[in-house]
């Protein structure tokens, strides 16, 4: 078992797989030589070659486009956004054509392929950077959409993207690139999608969360069960399309109490559907409203270090909604 | 039978067309696809063809008339020539005549069906959906007054006085207190808000004390005008009618209650007692008893926990109980008779996937039936475990609220204070409780080498009570008589696990 | 006479084609018209609800498409082009199906409106109504052959309107710097619907793009059969041999509106629509092979009798395939088999239970 961080473990991951099925290759703006600006691909290039490890011109609908081709031809492409917030040229690709390929074709056609974008603040990224960008992917049918929390996870769950059938939108918190190191198993360890993870467990209320709030989660809870003795069980869903409803509602059944969180601002946010779908099939055993954490209603992280700070969602703000709700 | 030719759509969002003029006139031979008339709409001019070959035997509509797609313009008599597409089209062609006169004013007419001529639809349409909403969210049976609802607003219940039934609940307490049949008006809250919590409720389950009935008569009287809310004003003024008209079940009033007299004792209800006495008083009431009983041989079982008990006990600190046996040879023998592992919800029967075995704990003064849950995943040593842990818990009023809920199946150990007969009550919404009753040394006749002899036996009967809505007296019989086969035939080498 | 069709007939035979060539594809452009103009009579019937059609862009397509593998190379057209799926494998009796959105349908099997072709048999990519599209697609396609070392061109189609979508620079760029397998067919008719050439595209030529893009443009005259199919074949021969991509510029003349929601009269100049008819490229590519002594009336007669019937035919047998049905309306949302779009929530709310 070997200790690695995130940037490892994904980089790993394709390694891994480009190894096993030489349909796999890489495309995006300096993925090849550069290895990436956060050095995801970095190595992938001297190791696989131009045609492998590709790097592109500055054209993201080019990018998402010209991946669906290789995918209907029978490669296994994946593409690379540098920022997830400059996925939206390719928003057209994406959601027109990506997500409906399968559909419109009547199953004929299929696009089997990934997009990995790094997203998410805390990094000094400010509007641009910074953006948890989601939503527009989690309420396109058609899609798949993925955001581990963990280097294991993060390993495993992108192979399962890459191996997949249908189109996966695979989100990297970009805080977590090198937060820190864990045990990563050895070998073609592969979770599937679609499958939350019971992190930890509690009786008195469930807090779930993916991405960098995993972390923020669990080390709000550590604070609960040590200040207040409060038993907070943490969810980490990992996949958002398709949702794991037996997991959440399985644990709304055990603790009554439900905590949604997540850095993308609240109005429309991914928390409402997790909330709607536990209002709606838990009703007889909850204890307490449905409560969504979430980011302000602001377009995007600002920049200077206090904004930044009022904006991102941590663990002292997890424990005191969480302490609410429990009191409830 | 002439094909109609109707006013084709001949562009999204178009919804009538003009006919400019005729291409053809009545008598007119056609061919399929001929031209017929030149269309004009506010997207396209067009021609539009014959789609089927004949004679023009009709023209509907003149030239310059403006009418809505759809609408028959002409009849062509198919000749015996091409008939390629005319049947599809005959098929499709039953427009009635009655529609190319009056299209606007056919609408109305269909909607108008049920009710009265156009004018009266209106009202009347309005006045069902006044009807409609009945008393719609029904107050549970428990609150005297069916102010449940009100139970949000707070108001009185902000001093925490359930016995109103004004209290706050969530949903996931108010289904607590319906599956134990509580009076909310006894209950307290002590929650933010008045809240009534689910601890409270366990509390109140787990803990009867006199000190608490002592309090409902004081509360009953100490309550002269409660909130506006209760009409009913339950809470009379003496204790033993208030004791009663608190009971929210609709439970008639007994004919003649007694009264004491001379050197008698009053003994006041706990808050146990009155929930033992709510429940099975409704079970009673609605659930069609029917009982059955077996002998069991339990003598290689016996034998068997002899051998290993002593092990055992310095291993984990205390005996293995024959009701660990019973309840896996129950859970082993229900996948076999999932009938007897469910519920009957009026109009079906849901059969339980999970066996959540019950176990009734006599406590103090009352009776109480946590809940093993998953049993049939458990070992032996695994149940026996659970049974001693929910046992000692329950005395002590320790146990947690999903070990109270959720059971499907109900084990009850008579035989510990030496019955061999009982009939106890199904613990709905269960539909089956098996007694064990006490294990006896008795002389029985057995067979050996082919030849009937009479041995000493270790023999005890099981009691099976069920809800005869949902199960037969064979049913149960043979579910019983493949527990027994599964004590009867014991493997000596059996792990306790 | 003599020299015009000595030199006419040495035309075809220069490029490599035979009379059985020139042949088969007058006979490709009068399937494809037939097509079409029976699609346009169904619609005026209401049997059809909409049509986008090609008349006029038989001749460049059928040309364009003639030197494409059938089974080997990729196609990635758009809603006009009739004629070169048709080249390119797809039957009368697809085209029609797929208009009358049948539950069998290759193309969509009744979930795409009309002119949404596709055909994974025929290796044409299902297309979609954001014009352009399936111009990164192709390259896509190119791109996934080159990555592999296989032979095979890819083409795509679009009209000068769509060539100024983003997508289409984007794409061009991208084939260029790799030289990239595919080759571009824009058909330029000169409207975008109402919008003529000289407010859509700033240069006046598509073609002139192309410099731009590390790739060859040319213009031909989409009237033309044969200088279409020379210009297409060269490209052809330029992708397989690893010489990279071309642009081809063919100008077409749009004969129909451009859709059976549309009305050219309404803004396009009436004597221009009134002579439309003599670019028609059908009996342009007619003359030219009488000339050359290669059609005769009697050939004529025999194709133009078959064609009908093959095209009552296939009418017949679509109008009789089987309608959509609902019942599977939620099915192949996903290659993978989820339930419920993606979205699988237990139909009844969660029951009681301890855990």
């Amino acid at each position: 078992m070997a200790e690695l961080n995130m940037l490892e473990a994904i980089r790993l991951a394709m390694d891994e797989e480009m190894e096993r099925d030489e349909r796999v290759m890489v495309l995006g703006e300096d993925v090849g030589k550069k290895g990436g600006v956060f050095g995801a691909t970095e190595g992938l290039w001297a190791k696989y070659g131009d045609k492998r490890v590709l790097d592109t011109p500055l054209t993201e609908a080019m990018i998402a486009g010209a991946a669906m081709g290789a995918a209907v031809y029978g490669l296994r492409p994946i593409a690379e956004m540098q920022f997830a917030d400059f996925v939206y040229p390719a928003f057209n690709q994406i959601v027109s054509e990506i997500s409906r390929l399968h559909y419109r074709s009547n199953g004929t056609f299929s696009a089997p392929m990934v997009i990995r974008m790094p997203y998410g603040g805390g990094v000094h990224g400010a509007l641009y950077h910074s953006q948890s960008n989601e939503t527009y992917f989690t309420s396109t049918v058609g899609l798949k959409v993925v955001a581990p929390g963990t280097p294991a996870d993060a390993k495993a769950l992108l192979k399962a993207a890459i191996r997949d059938p249908d189109p996966v939108m695979f989100f990297e918190h970009k805080k977590t690139y090198r937060l820190w190191k864990a045990e990563v198993p050895a070998g073609d360890t592969v979770l599937p999608i679609g499958k939350a993870s019971v992190v930890r467990e509690g009786k008195h209320l469930s807090i779930f969360c993916y991405g960098f709030m995993r972390t923020c989660a669990l080390e709000a809870a550590e604070t609960l069960a040590r200040e207040d003795g409060v038993e907070a069980e943490v969810v980490d869903l990992r996949t958002l399309r398709p949702l794991d409803h037996e997991t959440v509602l399985a644990s709304v059944a055990k603790t009554g109490k439900a905590l949604v969180v997540h850095e993308a601002n609240r109005f429309g946010g991914f928390g409402a559907e997790v909330a709607a779908t536990i209002a709606e099939k838990a009703f007889e055993h909850l204890d307490g409203p449905v409560t969504r954490l979430a980011g302000p209603e602001v377009p995007g992280v600002p920049f200077h270090h206090t904004l930044e700070d009022w904006f991102m969602v941590n663990p002292a703000r997890i424990v005191a909604a969480a302490r609410e709700l429990a009191a409830y | 039978m002439p094909t109609t030719i109707k006013m084709p759509q001949l562009g999204e969002s178009v919804t009538e067309g003009t006919i400019e003029r005729w291409l053809v006139k009545e008598g007119d031979t056609v061919e399929q696809y001929d031209p017929l008339f030149e269309v004009v709409t506010d997207k396209v001019n067009a021609e539009v063809p014959a789609e089927v070959a004949g004679t023009v035997s009709k023209i509907l509509v003149p030239d310059g008339e403006t009418v809505a797609v759809g609408t028959p313009v002409a009849e062509i008599d198919e000749g015996a020539g091409e008939a390629s597409a005319s049947d599809t089209q005959a098929a499709e062609a039953e427009a009635p005549p009655a529609e190319a006169e009056a299209p606007a004013q056919a609408e109305p007419a269909e909607a108008e069906e049920p009710a009265e001529p156009a004018a009266e639809a209106g009202p009347a349409a309005v006045e069902q959906q006044e009807a409609a909403p009945e008393p719609m969210p029904e107050a549970p049976a428990e609150t005297p007054s069916g102010t449940a609802d009100d139970s949000d607003e707070g108001g009185a219940a902000s001093n925490g006085d359930g016995g109103t039934g004004t209290a706050r609940m969530t949903p996931a307490v108010r289904r607590l207190v319906r599956e134990h049949g509580i009076d909310v008006t006894q209950l307290r809250g002590t929650g933010a808000g008045g809240r009534v919590t689910r601890d409270d409720v366990l509390g109140f389950i787990e803990k009867g004390s006199s000190a608490a009935a002592e309090e409902a008569p004081k509360a009953a009287e100490a309550a002269p005008a409660p909130p506006a809310e209760a009409p009913a004003a339950a809470p009379a003024t003496t204790p033993a009618p208030a004791a009663q008209a608190a009971a929210p079940a609709p439970t008639p009033a007994p004919a003649s209650v007694p009264t004491p007299s001379g050197g008698d004792t009053e003994v006041a209800l706990s808050q146990m007692r009155k929930g033992i006495a709510r429940k099975m008083t409704q079970v009673k009431q609605t659930v069609p008893h029917a009982y059955t009983v077996i002998e069991v041989d339990m003598t290689r079982v016996v034998n068997w926990r002899e051998a290993n008990n002593a092990d055992y006990k310095a291993r984990e600190g205390a005996s293995l109980s024959y009701v660990a046996v019973v309840v896996k040879a129950v859970t082993e023998t229900l996948r076999k008779h999932p009938t007897l592992n469910s519920q009957f919800a009026d109009d079906k029967i849901i059969l339980k996937q999970a066996m959540n075995i019950g176990i009734a704990v006599a406590v103090d003064n009352g009776l109480i039936v946590p809940v093993i849950a998953n049993a049939d995943q458990l070992s032996i040593s695994g149940v026996n475990a659970r049974i001693r842990d929910i046992s000692t818990r329950a005395n002590a009023g320790k146990l947690r609220l999903d070990e109270l809920t959720g059971g499907t199946f109900t084990v009850n150990n008579t035989g510990w204070f030496g019955s061999v007969i009982s009939m106890p009550i199904v613990n709905a919404p269960e539909v089956a409780i098996l007694s064990m009753e006490a294990i006896v040394k008795r002389p029985a006749v057995i067979e050996a080498d082919g030849a009937d002899v009479i041995a000493i036996r270790h023999m005890m009967n099981m009691a099976c009570s069920f809800d005869h809505r949902v199960l037969d007296g064979a049913q149960v019989g043979f579910f019983l008589a493949d527990v027994r086969k599964v004590l009867e035939e014991w493997d000596p080498g059996t792990s306790i696990g | 006479m003599t020299m015009a069709s000595t030199d006419t007939k040495l035309r075809h035979a220069d490029l490599g084609l035979s009379d059985e060539d020139v042949i088969g594809m007058y006979r490709a452009m009068l399937r494809a018209r037939a097509v079409d103009e029976r699609m346009w009579l169904m619609q005026r019937a209401g049997k059809i609800a909409f049509i986008i059609s090609g008349q006029g862009h038989e001749g460049a397509q059928v040309a364009t498409s003639w030197p494409m593998r059938r089974g080997q190379d990729w196609m990635a057209p758009f809603y006009r082009s009739i004629a070169s799926a048709m080249t390119f494998g797809m039957s009368a009796e697809d085209i029609i199906t797929a208009h009358l959105a049948k539950g069998d349908d290759v193309s969509s099997g009744g979930r795409q409106m009309p002119g949404h072709y596709g055909g994974a048999p025929y290796n044409i990519v299902s297309l979609s109504s954001p014009v352009g599209t399936q111009v990164l697609h192709a390259v896509g396609i190119a791109m996934g052959a080159w990555v592999k070392g296989d032979d095979v061109v890819t083409m795509t189609q679009f009209g000068e309107g769509t060539s100024n979508q983003g997508e289409i620079h984007e794409a061009m760029n991208f084939a260029g710097v790799h030289k990239l397998p595919v080759i571009f067919v824009c058909e330029n008719n000169g409207y975008a619907i109402s919008v003529p050439l000289d407010r859509q595209v700033a240069g006046g030529s598509v073609a002139a793009r192309a410099e731009g893009y590390g790739m060859p443009g040319v213009v031909v005259d989409g009237g033309d059969v044969l200088a279409c199919y020379a210009a297409a074949k060269e490209a052809h021969d330029r992708a397989r041999t690893g010489e990279g991509p071309t642009l081809i510029e063919a100008r077409v003349v749009r004969l129909t509106s451009h859709s059976s929601d549309d009305d050219q009269r309404r803004y396009r100049d009436p004597s221009e629509v009134e002579h439309l008819k003599e670019q028609d490229p059908i009996p342009m590519f007619a003359a030219e092979l009488r000339e050359s002594g290669v059609l005769t009336d009697e050939i004529e007669e025999s194709i133009r009798t078959e064609i009908k019937a093959e095209i009552n035919e296939a009418t017949k047998s679509a109008e009789a395939r089987p309608e959509p049905s609902s019942d599977d309306a939620h099915e192949r949302v996903y290659a993978e088999n989820i339930p419920g779009g993606g979205s699988p929530v237990p139909l009844a709310p969660i029951d009681g239970g301890s855990h």
